[in-house]
């Protein structure tokens, strides 16, 4: 639709009347909702939306946060235990994985706002393998947390061979070595990560929607409104890892040297 | 790549002015943005290595915040947007700080209102302000009924509040373990019974009879403060 109508888009043409070549449906283009007037309104109506949704997003994770600033003032010895137990290594390298796939999230907005579809697709997958590595690395760091009986709640110090019923060679329980209370810091980084993984996972699905509608040619210059709304989806997920990498993983590190 | 594309697509609809006139930002910017979130990323990593006590979180959470920043800015388009979804922004923000404030100046605060300041907040009545902790010679004369504490300690009319405070820390465990949260929780649920117990047992101070027909459902310290001064 982009290049079929490029040029004729340019003319100036008062309102309601349409270039030839045009989906029509109605007197309105087919992505220009009927309830809506104009272009404009239909845009800062979903944008709006999008934003009441993110506002409550916000609301919804501060509560996790809220009883991590509890339970962090009550117990700070135990999380800065448990949060040597993290891979800082790979909490910022998926930080910074993160990071990258908003880039390309925005610029793949970007390529959708300037009618560049091809480049918008490639933007998308990008966005998408970023979110695949996130979750892979993620995997990893849950792994090496089962290995050390490291589980939240109740399952906490249980280990590996407990739950699998697989004989586990040199296995120590490193939960046992920790003070008390660090199951306090596993439940809510298992639930505070888990629940933004989900988030992830979710991101990845709406991405691939976005991915078939762009390939199907439902955006142009005119129309990129599902694209920025994605992002601004996604750029919020990453907002909260920014908040819960240096909270869970960052608690007063010591340098393995120093340990003591 | 490097094309500066700082336009605004330009009335190329039939809606002219209507069309969406989306602000496109360069290349450039977008990738000193995502530069900037690496530096401060590094930056929080680097200032966690550090020992500077509790300033340690106040560091992480300002860098991350600034990150934040950035990527609202620039990354979810607010400096070009409607202000009206910064608005948004802004306010769920603000709750978030009163969600924090009044949680953790509660949490904060348990235990230090009696015990290290002596602090006693109903003036006129001289009740100790209700907190976690547990007067022990109270708790030794009442062993399980709840609210019959404070009225069999202080000779003078007792006022609900301590009674309705009180029954949260016979069923929480005085010991920090149990956990203020859960204190604070079973409170809304003690009440209830606070109100119905005193009237049926010792407690003299309340044992008018319409001290439990009172509006005791509340566990708001203040509203029963004034309705058992009645007897």
């Amino acid at each position: 639709m982009s290049e079929a109508t490029a040029d004729a888009e340019h003319e100036h043409e008062h309102e309601h009347e349409h270039e030839e070549g045009e989906e029509h449906h109605g007197d309105h283009p087919r992505w220009l909702q009927h309830h809506w007037d104009t272009p404009v309104q239909q845009f800062d109506a979903a944008k709006l939306g999008m934003w009441a949704f993110l506002g409550q997003e916000l609301l919804f994770f501060s509560g996790l946060f809220v009883a991590y600033a509890i339970y962090r003032t009550w117990y700070g010895e135990a999380f800065a235990a448990g949060s040597h137990e993290l891979s800082r290594f790979m909490g910022a390298t998926n930080t910074c994985v993160l990071l990258f796939s908003s880039l390309t999230a925005a610029l793949a907005v970007r390529a959708s706002q300037l009618g560049k579809r091809s480049e918008t697709t490639m933007w998308i997958l990008l966005t998408i393998t970023c979110a695949f590595g996130f979750l892979v690395i993620k995997y990893m760091e849950y792994h090496v947390k089962f290995e050390h009986g490291l589980l939240p709640g109740s399952f906490y110090g249980t280990p590996r061979d407990m739950l699998t019923f697989a004989p586990l060679a040199g296995h120590h329980s490193v939960a046992a070595e920790l003070p008390d209370h660090t199951h306090a810091f596993f439940s809510l980084y298992f639930v505070m990560t888990g629940l933004h993984a989900l988030h992830v996972i979710i991101g990845i699905g709406i991405w691939f929607w976005i991915l078939r509608r762009n390939l199907r040619g439902d955006f142009s210059k005119r129309y990129f409104t599902p694209v920025d709304i994605t992002a601004l989806y996604w750029h919020l997920v990453d907002l909260v890892w920014i908040y819960l990498f240096p909270l869970l993983y960052l608690i007063d590190y010591v340098p393995p040297g120093h340990k003591g | 790549m490097s094309e500066h594309e700082h336009d605004h697509a330009h009335d190329d609809g039939p809606y002219g002015a209507d069309e969406v006139h989306a602000h496109v930002g360069s290349y450039r910017a977008y990738f000193a943005v995502f530069m900037g979130l690496i530096f401060f990323t590094l930056l929080t990593v680097g200032a966690a290595s550090i020992h500077l006590g509790r300033a340690n979180l106040a560091v992480a959470v300002i860098i991350a915040s600034l990150k934040a920043a950035l990527v609202c800015t620039f990354f979810m388009h607010l400096k070009d947007d409607n202000k009206f979804n910064s608005l948004i922004l802004i306010a769920a923000i603000t709750f978030i700080g009163v969600f924090f404030a009044l949680t953790l100046n509660d949490v904060d605060y348990r235990e230090k209102l009696d015990i290290q300041s002596g602090n006693r907040v109903f003036l006129q009545s001289g009740d100790q302000a209700p907190g976690s902790w547990v007067n022990p010679i109270k708790k030794e004369e009442t062993p399980g009924e709840a609210g019959s504490a404070g009225s069999k300690v202080e000779p003078a009319p007792t006022t609900t509040a301590t009674a309705s405070a009180q029954p949260t820390e016979k069923s929480a465990e005085p010991s920090m373990s149990a956990g203020p949260l859960e204190s604070a929780a079973t409170s809304a649920m003690a009440a209830p019974s606070s109100s119905a117990a005193p009237a049926h047992t010792a407690a003299p101070a309340s044992a008018a009879p319409h001290a439990s027909a009172a509006p005791h459902a509340s566990a708001a310290p203040h509203a029963p403060a004034s309705a058992s001064a009645h007897p």
